[in-house]
């Protein structure tokens, strides 16, 4: 059994064999054997070369979340990940959000030419305020959140084209 | 006078709030709960045993909305106000009101705020009272003049903002070129964050460490003190670990620093609970930063080495009633370690969401104050300070240990949290030796990643086997959001074993 994965920017293949009587989990072409596993509602429990690992759990939509150790990981199937980013490269870039908040202001307007560092729109999330800036030069196609809105990470908040050389000088 | 408070309306949202509720229930005190729109099934309103929903999304429209509150009290019949921290809890006008309004506000004087909240007024009465304190400068704006002056105080000064907190307003300066460039951008800062652009120069001590002092108050003139708690480990000024008693500070140090915390408290006529701020210097010297005129984040450590509930004895003395002579001595180690949503491999931005599921640390020794719970969904709008985990143990080694323990047992499903870096931190030879100044996060953790393939291996194999199992659900979302997971007998019915061991 194949899976194919996603995790935060980082691709993941598992794979569930059974090899001499023991389950053998193979994560990106490494095998682990896994010595006894309990699955429940909320947790799988894992001992890997005489360690125990519990794992808290939630799946949705076919996305697992798992939480160990003090971190916690999204593992998004492969497949979603075309989908994503809307618009199937109808933009040559656009700026995402790189952390939950709300939209306190929206710093441009469309066909705006940006240079890079110019600041996009400003973010808040639990008392912390954050400037989005462009990266380069670049017109500003389209503006996809509005004043208040709530974002979640990843969310596209402006759509952005580069400007024709000719058009630069 | 003796006013005993029959029903407590607590100005402020999360794990205070719940420990706040705690400690009245305990006293057969009545509590009133007060809640924003996003908190309307916040936990804290589930621990109390009323609540009022105040409106709005934002802490301009709930928890820092006096005149909502003061309505809250009206309609529910309480008799006092407990503002916890952050929010209105240093805000003297609130105080005045509160007892305008013939309510106890459970906190110090409006006078004590307000003589404390001026950071150059406090510095003055530190400075009469006998507490040691830093050389400091005026800023006159006049750059010849302020240059002179820093040079006077000595390179390295800290420009700091009279209004001040949380490390807004404040700008190390070390040579005489960028003097006035600093002035100018934290008196623009204090002016956005404070509404007042007051700024002021004191020398800046290399390789400092902070260091409080615990102090308490009465009505009828005493004040005593609970020892230190130091809170070396901050990032930005924010403090996320903190411990009592400090490594640095013995008997006969504690002794002093507590009646330099006692006599600036007398002299003011200091009333219920406050902390007296101190940055201690390689050598050991100790001088006053600010004293906080609140229950502080941190005040949990003391409660462990002490023995006491601090909100318990902020509520007895709002009612009147005396402090003990002599606050019990420090009794073994305690640690706080701060769970915050955010993300220290991805420049500590603000992580959060909704909570897929969390278990709590449990054990002996063991204290989770939060407001988490499967199927809450964080709001943005608030601080970031999701949980505190407090250990004690008979050391420091073993508080450690337990910490790092109870760390790993606290699992939050569906975003980073801080807790990984914090479990990196604790197993430092670095906090091992306890040689954390205020500055080494920001001069040496900016980058940092978190290294445990181990634990990624762990949780890619866990997924692999659940989705192999079929097990695999409708998640937090078809539970619904304000659904809270109680154990039954699901849970361990529904289990199923594989085992290979042995074969």
């Amino acid at each position: 059994m194949e899976l194919k994965y996603r995790s935060g920017s980082r691709a993941v293949d598992l794979a569930v064999s059974e090899k001499d009587g023991r389950t053998v989990v193979s994560i990106d072409g490494r095998d682990i054997i896994v010595d006894s596993v309990v699955i429940d509602e909320r947790s799988v429990t894992l001992e890997i070369a005489g360690k125990r690992h519990r794992v808290l759990i939630d799946s949705e939509r076919g996305h697992v979340f798992a939480a160990h150790a003090g971190q916690a990981w999204e593992f998004v199937p492969a497949e979603d990940g075309a989908g994503d980013g809307g618009g199937a490269g109808a933009f040559e870039s656009s700026i995402t959000s790189p952390m939950p908040g709300k939209v306190l202001q929206i710093l441009v307007n469309a066909g705006d030419i940006v240079d890079a560092d110019t600041g996009l729109l400003l973010l808040e999330a639990m008392k912390m305020e954050m400037t989005v800036r462009a990266t380069h030069r670049c017109r500003v196609v389209a503006v996809k959140v509005e004043a208040d809105a709530m974002v979640g990470p990843g969310d596209t908040l402006v759509e952005l084209e580069e400007i024709p050389e000719e058009e630069a000088e | 006078m003796s006013r005993p408070i029959r029903k407590l309306l607590i100005a402020n949202r999360s794990e205070i709030a719940c420990r706040i509720a705690q400690t009245a229930r305990e006293m057969g005190i009545g509590t009133v709960a007060v809640h924003s729109e996003p908190d309307t099934d916040g936990e804290h309103v589930r621990a109390c045993d009323e609540a009022v929903a105040l409106g709005g999304r934002s802490s301009m429209d709930s928890y820092l909305n006096i005149p909502k509150l003061l309505e809250a009290a009206r309609s529910t019949g309480a008799d006092a106000i407990h503002p916890g921290y952050g929010f209105l809890a240093e805000n003297s006008g609130f105080a005045r009101q509160v007892e305008e309004a013939g309510l106890t506000f459970v906190g110090p004087t409006p006078e004590a705020i307000d003589a404390m909240g001026d950071k150059i007024r406090a510095r003055e009465a530190a400075a009469k009272a006998g507490v040691p304190v830093l050389p400091a400068a005026p800023i006159t704006g006049d750059d010849a003049k302020d240059r002179a002056a820093a040079e006077a105080v000595g390179f390295p000064v800290l420009v700091k903002a009279a209004a001040g907190g949380g490390g807004r307003g404040m700008r190390r300066v070390d040579d005489a070129a960028s003097l006035s460039d600093a002035i100018r951008s934290a008196q623009r800062e204090a002016g956005s964050a404070f509404g007042d652009d007051r700024v002021y120069m004191e020398k800046f001590v290399v390789g400092p460490r902070h260091i409080e002092i615990q102090m308490f108050g009465d009505t009828h003139g005493r004040v005593i003190h609970l020892g230190e708690r130091e809170c070396s480990v901050q990032r930005r000024h924010q403090k996320i670990i903190e411990e009592a008693p400090s490594p640095v500070v013995d008997a006969v140090l504690r002794e002093k620093m507590g009646a330099a915390a006692v006599g600036l408290g007398t002299s003011i006529g200091y009333r219920g609970a406050g902390t007296v701020e101190f940055v201690s210097a390689p050598d050991g010297q100790f001088y006053f930063l600010e004293v906080n005129t609140r229950l502080q984040v941190e005040h949990a450590v003391t409660e462990a080495v002490t023995s006491t509930d601090l909100v318990r004895w902020q509520l007895e003395v709002a009612a009147g009633e005396h402090l003990p002579e002599k606050a019990p001595s420090p009794r073994g180690h305690s640690i706080e370690c701060r769970i915050c949503a955010e993300d220290p491999a991805n420049g500590y931005l603000p992580s959060l969401g909704l909570v897929r599921r969390v278990e709590h640390p449990r054990g002996v020794g063991v204290r989770v104050d939060t407001a988490l719970r499967d199927g809450w969904q964080v709001p943005v709008e608030y601080d970031s300070m999701l949980a505190k985990v407090v250990t004690w143990a008979p050391d420091r080694v073993q508080a450690t240990r337990r910490m790092i323990e109870a760390l790993e047992g606290f699992p939050i499903v569906g975003f980073t949290t801080n807790i990984a870096f914090l479990l990196d931190l604790l197993r430092t030879e670095r906090f091992r030796d306890a040689k954390f100044f205020t500055t080494t996060l920001d001069s040496e953790y900016r980058e940092w990643k978190p290294n445990a393939e181990a634990d990624f291996d762990a949780a890619a194999a866990a997924v692999a086997l659940l989705v192999r199992s079929g097990r695999t659900g409708g998640g937090a979302s078809a539970r619904g959001a304000a659904a809270t997971h109680l154990p039954g007998p699901w849970d361990t019915l529904g289990s199923w074993r594989l085992s290979h061991k042995g074969t």
